[in-house]
């Protein structure tokens, strides 16, 4: 693939203690996650899906551990960050996160414009060596200053201070007045106030060429254009809105907001879409598709739909039980799927079923991580399970560049298995599914 | 009297007037709420307006339980015979002294016509007061300390320390104004270092602050107060050489009063603030928020503590209002001579007059601090909005 890593996984396997007791939630971790694209990991409860991203941002539980693996992004070991200084410098300004439940994921006591604005300003601040940096030359070019002061006559001094005090002056009008133009509706005695204060800031900003954060005024206008780019109607109104006067996708567009906010090279949707209502779910998805084409990030999303990814993964790994188990393609998933949880995850959608046909499901519960798990861990549930698949692991086959399945049934010497119907008429069944959604598109078109 | 009628009234009407124009222009009174001409227009305006009529119901129920109590547990009666009843008095003198004191006491008359009569002495507007003494010699009235009183909460007589016929606001503020001078301290020292003192021990949950916080916390719940105020007497009177009672003169000697409050009082607050910020920590906003990109203080300080404040900053007005009214048993111990002082002394007394002005006093006082603590409550709150759902 000549597209560039953003972030390898390897080796990585992951456990919690609880009461003591130590369970091997993820196990033999590999996968790499490509620029620019979007990976989706799909697989139910419980099968470690959001644990794998939490190691990314440094939010697992305190009971979580690392026991082996690496993580590299952009050079860096994240498997070997401990302290959480070096986290705040990846977590939100590299990759960022969107949580399941737009109800909650908001502070309820601030305005919707401060959550968000709290974001850009705080990114925005320069680091402590940059202002190191600033200060030294600052103090040198002073120093210089005062030199040629003193050097000067009488006169000329007091030229030289009036031109840089007209100088001064000049600028300070020139932001003051770009303000007051700005300003929408009458200007109250504190309106003035607080942009000639403002104003001040910004000319000594301009004078000394300090680095310096965003101001409330430019943070404010920046989230208003943030809030137009997610789509909230009547953004500059609604800047100041508390979280319960918004609906919960208004809301999960906010959540998004504030992801833009950060600017990340990765954006974790964490199921964005679950608690949301499907013509809600719809929108979001497409909004998040859209603005990902304009912000370049990669996207890696969570989700246990496959529905949902048919729409919008490049990439999709399967995982189950702690393991990836399968990953490839959109293509390779559901056209050539070769493992056989993935097939049951597939003849389970209800989109591909025929009426004709019970749905199919599957069987049983997930692994308990309690206990080590012996052999492949969905054997139990799987009806091509072999004698070996309950004593040893399966290897990772490779099927082509792209298509990766760990599943004895690829080992050459494993019997031929005749596939579930699904899986067999799996293109037809596909083409019949996709013109089903385009109507159905089209007939949501028609209505708007 | 009817100069100070006339005074008032257009004193009165023209500050009304002020007030009404700029409520009007203001649009708080008369404006448009949700698409509804209304009087009381501005949600706050027309939610305290509500808020104290329905206050105004139980302060009078109140006032009619301890007036009718009061006179149960007094018979009037045996009082005169007791205190003007002797060999030297004339049943003239007696029957003059008698109803001269009952009148001044409001207890002559039948006890509706003394309710309706204790009713008009309440009700706020201006009335003229004056003292009257009996001069035995001559048989008549002097009158005297003539004075202009809102509302008229008698006089105290028949008192240990208190001179015959003193009004009753005159024995009360100054008492007030000790329990309240001491009482503001200990609440301000109480939340500068409750608030803190939460804060830190759930930011450092488990750790040893926390455990050393939790300990005193409990042991301050599971020992009984007046134990405790014991303890905590013989460590700063008997150990640390404070002085054991209170004098006016010297404000220091209130300083073992004003310590016990402080860590009695703080003990409460440390647990409610430390629970609720634990409570909140656990919330799915402090895991976006730590998803942005902030750091652990920002959260701490801005995010988590704005909300756990929520539920408490409700009894900080009322904590304030209650510095007025002091501690019974504080007051007692250390012979502090504030209103908690004036209250069990007066019920020692069967003092009616005094028994009552608390009651009323301790009423408004409650109500407005339940008001207060509403409207702060909506400050800090932008969910909670003072319009019910009908309106």
């Amino acid at each position: 693939m000549a597209k560039e890593k953003v972030l390898s996984v390897s080796d990585l396997s992951l456990g919690f203690i609880t009461r003591g007791h130590k369970s091997h939630v993820l196990r033999d971790i590999f996968l790499d996650i490509f620029e620019g694209e979007t990976l989706a990991i799909v697989g139910e409860s419980g099968s470690g899906k959001s644990v794998l991203t939490k190691t990314f941002t440094g939010m697992l539980d305190a009971n979580g551990f690392i026991s082996s693996g690496s993580i590299i992004f952009e050079g860096q070991d994240l498997v070997q960050i401990k302290d959480n200084k070096s986290w705040l410098k990846i977590r939100g300004r590299k990759i960022a996160t969107i949580f399941q439940d737009p109800m909650t994921s908001l502070n309820p006591l601030f305005s919707i414009g401060y959550q968000i604005s709290e974001v850009l300003k705080l990114h925005s601040k320069p680091s402590k060596e940059e202002m190191k940096e600033w200060k030294t030359k600052h103090r040198a070019d002073r120093l210089v200053e005062q030199d040629k002061i003193k050097a000067m006559s009488a006169d000329e001094k007091e030229d030289y201070l009036a031109s840089k005090k007209a100088k001064r002056k000049e600028i300070y009008d020139r932001i003051y007045n770009d303000m007051i133009s700005s300003h929408e509706g009458k200007l109250s005695y504190y309106d003035k106030l607080m942009y000639k204060y403002e104003a001040l800031k910004e000319t000594n900003y301009v004078i000394s060429n300090k680095p310096h954060g965003m101001s409330s005024r430019e943070a404010k206008k920046e989230t208003i254009k943030l809030l137009k780019k997610v789509q909230i109607p009547n953004a500059e109104k609604r800047y100041h809105d508390y979280p319960f006067q918004y609906s919960g996708g208004m809301r999960q567009r906010v959540v998004i907001a504030i992801a833009l906010a950060c600017r990340p090279k990765i954006l974790i949707c964490d199921e964005p879409t679950t608690a949301l209502d499907v013509t809600v779910q719809a929108q979001i998805l497409h909004l998040i598709k859209e603005l990902q084409h304009e912000y370049k990030w990669t996207t890696i999303f969570i989700t246990h739909d496959l529905g949902v990814v048919a729409n919008i993964a490049d990439r999709i790994a399967v995982m189950y039980g702690g393991e990836i188990v399968e990953w490839g393609t959109a293509e390779d998933i559901f056209y050539r799927p070769a493992h056989p949880y993935t097939w049951a995850l597939l003849s389970s959608l209800p989109q591909l079923g025929s009426k004709d046909e019970p749905l199919s499901f599957i069987p049983g519960n997930p692994p308990s991580f309690a206990k080590d798990i012996i052999g492949d861990a969905f054997a139990d549930r799987n009806v091509y399970a072999m004698n070996i698949d309950f004593l040893a692991n399966p290897p990772r086959f490779q099927i082509s560049e792209t298509h990766m399945a760990k599943t004895w049934l690829l080992d050459p010497r494993a019997p031929k298995v005749k596939k579930p119907k699904v899986i067999q008429e799996l293109r037809q069944r596909m083409a019949r599914a996709s013109e089903e959604l385009l109507r159905q598109e089209g007939e949501l078109a028609n209505e708007k | 009297m009817t100069t100070y009628l006339v005074g008032y009234t257009i004193i009165g009407l023209i500050v009304l007037f002020i007030v009404f124009s700029i409520l009007v222009k203001k649009k708080i009174m008369f404006g448009n709420t949700l698409g509804m001409q209304k009087i009381f227009a501005h949600p706050l305006l027309h939610y305290s307006i509500r808020r104290i009529g329905s206050a105004l119901i139980s302060l009078l129920l109140a006032i009619m339980v301890t007036f009718f109590l009061i006179r149960a547990a007094q018979p009037v009666e045996t009082t005169c015979l007791n205190k003007f009843a002797g060999p030297h008095v004339t049943p003239e003198l007696f029957e003059l002294q008698c109803n001269a004191w009952k009148e001044e006491m409001g207890l002559s008359g039948s006890i509706f016509d003394q309710l309706i009569r204790f009713f008009y002495s309440i009700l706020p507007f201006p009335k003229t007061l004056c003292r009257t003494d009996l001069d035995v010699n001559s048989m008549q009235f002097i009158v005297s300390d003539c004075r202009v009183f809102i509302i008229d909460l008698g006089k105290v007589s028949d008192y240990p320390g208190v001179t015959n016929g003193t009004y009753v606001i005159d024995y009360m503020l100054p008492r007030m104004m000790t329990s309240f001078k001491i009482g503001i301290v200990a609440v301000v020292l109480q939340l500068a270092l409750g608030y803190p003192l939460g804060v830190f021990m759930a930011k450092y949950k488990g750790g040893i602050v926390d455990k050393i916080g939790l300990t005193y916390i409990i042991s301050i719940d599971a020992i009984p107060g007046v134990a405790y105020y014991y303890i905590w007497m013989a460590i700063l009177c008997g150990g640390l050489g404070l002085a054991y009672t209170y004098s006016s003169e010297d404000f220091s000697t209130a300083l073992p009063a004003i310590i016990t409050m402080v860590f009695t009082g703080m003990a409460g607050i440390a647990m409610w603030v430390r629970r609720f910020m634990v409570d909140e920590f656990t919330s799915d906003y402090v895991k976006f928020a730590r998803a942005k990109g902030l750091s652990e203080n920002r959260i701490m300080f801005t995010h988590v503590l704005r909300n756990a404040i929520v539920p408490l900053v409700r009894s900080i007005p009322s904590a304030v209002i209650g510095a007025l009214l002091g501690t019974y048993y504080l007051e007692n111990i250390y012979g502090i001579d504030g209103i908690g002082q004036a209250l069990l002394q007066a019920n020692n007394y069967k003092n009616a007059q005094l028994l009552q002005s608390v009651v009323i006093i301790s009423a408004i006082l409650s109500i407005i601090s339940f008001l207060l603590g509403d409207i702060v409550t909506a400050l800090v709150d932008p969910r909670v909005s003072f319009s019910s759902a009908d309106d």
